[in-house]
């Protein structure tokens, strides 16, 4: 059914925020389609836009942006830049309050990152790429389940599993993630479109919001998942099959068992909200001791029909351990590139984790890999499929040229745009003998291992032992069950074998001696689950709890060599 | 194998952990804990006779240590070295009283 005859008369309030931003998202998918035949028309409008419009800002008059008229006299005027280049801008923006440095844009919000010194980056985000960021994260993302998939879903609740974690910086303005900033746009409506009470939604650091989110979503009908990354969603439902009982009785009662852990007030605020559902409990319960295999996702919610959330590289391994809890026609919105500093790509169907570079969104350039001169810079109509790049932005909130380290690998064209790969950060590789191990090559080594291997891999990490002679890597892996027939030789053999593979000079070093066999070596079950635990219990969301695929400080290291599994490696 | 020994006086719990606390053991371990801890508000875990912990293990450690937080205190004592060094090389010792 067209999406503009759905009657608001007949649309629940989560209906009706659905149907505007679906509406919304119908424009922005026409309109990429459109810029999509001629992305580099496009991109050199709103470079021009950009230009113009913050051509009176300290920066814009410091390289003169009122006389670029061109792309390559804006390459030759404004220098490449990194976050450094902008620190003393943000400073003043930030802490003396002033304007008018680095964009014309209204901002009142800065996107918490993680700087490579450790460091917290203050990225700015002006309203103008916070609209971008609604239509293309939200707006489109729901658009293209309503293209595809229909409308039954749209009258209820969505499960968000992103938390939000909200502070103020001295001039004013809010400081948090780019997806929480997605999410306050709801703000005192956020509990009538999601299934998580408020207390889950902005939790207090002690409360335990994995029973909170589950207990809740139990309860109601689901439209789909919202998540940072769909590890979360799997982490959710394991939950919830390792601790229905608990959840059912709570539900058959009206209460909160004195094991959840919350302060006092959290927990007589969500008693209040809360009443017994014998009913739902007695189905959910029924599912449970009647379903002899994982699938109980399509029992639970027969109304969820899709979930949103990054599930491309480091996570696209997580994709069919959902399945096994779903089932295989399960729909994933797989997001593309999303940053602080902007919407790079969107997908263009559904299970598909190709996503397209989205022409008015920001201005591109990208540099090729190992580059060796920036007068090798290309702009969005001249990059080839099949090689790889680091992105170039200049987006919408005073970024020129900045340098955003990301590695992403060109691999389709839809229409004349390019459709893109995140591959890995630059910025995040080891190395032992000056090899550049990545992440792409590590998930590629090992997830090649577990198919060729047939094993269920739960999560793996890997770090440079520079003390052994010669020097050499450590998978270190976390099997869920073991074949019989594989035993750790076969596995360190496969490894080495798919390790040389993916990056063919590690294995050259290695047959020249420069660099050891890697080793492998197993770690016990429910590690990475204890690593979430711990750092929840220290105070990080769960949400942003990752697991570390590359370890590079000894405390870390410390924590995996201490619960390698004694009998798995004898 | 684990041998569970629960000494209750009054509020105060003391459980005596003997063998092999791993993937194996720790759900009734867990178990124990779930059921009984109501009322409780000083739990002592007496490791003197665990030689061995494992992550499932930790785990458990850690939900008690959640649960206790809430309703009152929890310590560990008379810890092997073994294990010791477990929980120091897991950072149990930043959070959890351990002496």
């Amino acid at each position: 059914m067209n999406i503009e005859n759905l009657i608001d008369d007949n649309l629940t309030y989560s209906g009706k925020c659905h149907k505007e931003l679906i509406l919304k998202g119908k424009e922005a998918y026409d309109n990429l389609m459109k810029s999509s035949k001629n992305p580099l028309k496009y991109n050199t409008e709103l470079l021009m836009k950009i230009l113009n419009d913050n051509k009176d800002t300290e920066y814009g008059k410091k390289y003169d942006f009122a006389n670029i008229k061109t792309i390559k006299e804006y390459q030759e005027k404004v220098p490449i830049t990194t976050y450094d280049d902008y620190a003393e801008y943000i400073y003043r923006m930030t802490e003396k309050g002033e304007d008018n440095l680095i964009t014309v844009y209204d901002v009142n919000h800065y996107a918490k990152s993680s700087g490579t010194m450790g460091n917290p980056k203050r990225i700015p985000v002006s309203i103008l790429s916070e609209k971008n960021f609604t239509k293309y994260v939200t707006a489109y993302n729901l658009y293209m389940m309503y293209k595809e998939l229909g409308g039954n879903w749209i009258n209820y609740p969505v499960l968000n599993l992103v938390e939000l974690s909200f502070s103020k910086l001295k001039n004013g303005a809010d400081y948090a993630s780019i997806s929480g900033k997605i999410i306050k746009e709801y703000d005192e409506n956020l509990t009538k479109i999601m299934t998580s009470p408020i207390e889950a939604i902005m939790p207090k650091l002690e409360t335990d919001t994995r029973y909170l989110h589950a207990r809740f979503a139990l309860t109601q009908k689901i439209s789909y998942v919202f998540t940072s990354f769909v590890s979360l969603f799997l982490e959710s439902v394991r939950y919830i099959t390792a601790n229905w009982e608990l959840l059912v009785e709570d539900i058959e009662k009206g209460t909160i068992n004195d094991s959840i852990k919350m302060s006092e007030d959290v927990r007589k605020n969500l008693l209040k909200k809360i009443k017994p559902m014998p009913e739902r409990a007695k189905q959910i319960r029924k599912i449970f001791e009647e379903t002899d295999d994982k699938l109980i996702v399509p029992k639970l919610w027969p109304e969820l029909c899709c979930i949103s959330g990054v599930g491309t590289g480091g996570f696209a391994n997580y994709l069919d351990k959902i399945k096994e809890f779903a089932g295989d026609d399960f729909n994933f919105y797989l997001t593309g590139l999303t940053a602080s500093e902007g919407s790079f790509s969107v997908p263009f169907e559904l299970n598909n984790g190709e996503a397209m570079l989205i022409p008015d969104s920001m201005f591109y350039e990208f540099l090729p890999l190992n580059f060796e001169s920036y007068d090798e810079i290309c702009t969005i109509d001249e990059l080839e499929v099949g090689k790889k790049y680091e992105i170039v932005t200049t987006n919408l909130s005073g970024f020129y040229r900045y340098r955003m380290k990301d590695i992403i690998k060109v691999i389709g064209k839809k229409n004349e745009t390019p459709i893109i790969e995140f591959l890995y950060r630059l910025d995040q590789c080891l190395s032992l003998t000056g090899e550049k191990i990545n992440e792409d090559h590590l998930r590629k080594t090992v997830y090649t291992t577990e198919e060729e291997l047939g094993f269920n891999l739960i999560d793996f990490s890997v770090y440079a032992d520079s003390d052994s002679s010669p020097m050499k890597y450590v998978f270190l892996l976390e099997i869920e069950s073991l074949p019989e027939e594989i035993n750790l030789d076969l596995i360190k053999e496969t490894i080495n074998k798919n390790f040389a593979i993916a990056e063919p000079l590690l294995g050259y070093k290695i047959e020249k001696g420069i660099l050891n066999k890697a080793d492998v070596k197993l770690l016990q079950a429910e590690t990475y689950l204890l690593y979430k635990d711990l750092r929840v219990a220290k105070g990080t969301s769960s949400a942003q709890v990752k697991p570390p695929r590359m370890i590079r400080d000894d405390l870390t290291k410390r924590f995996f060599l201490v619960l390698l599994d004694e009998e798995l490696n004898q | 194998m684990l041998d569970i020994n629960k000494t209750e006086t009054e509020n105060k719990l003391i459980i005596k952990l003997a063998g092999r606390l791993d993937t194996n053991t720790a759900p009734e371990l867990n178990k124990t804990i779930q059921k009984d801890l109501k009322d409780i508000n000083e739990l002592i875990y007496d490791l003197s006779e665990l030689i061995y912990i494992s992550s499932a293990g930790l785990r458990v450690i850690l939900l008690t240590q959640k649960i206790m937080s809430k309703q009152g205190s929890m310590k560990i004592i008379n810890t092997q070295d073994m294990v010791m060094e477990v929980f120091n090389a897991t950072g149990f010792t930043d959070i959890i009283n351990i002496e």
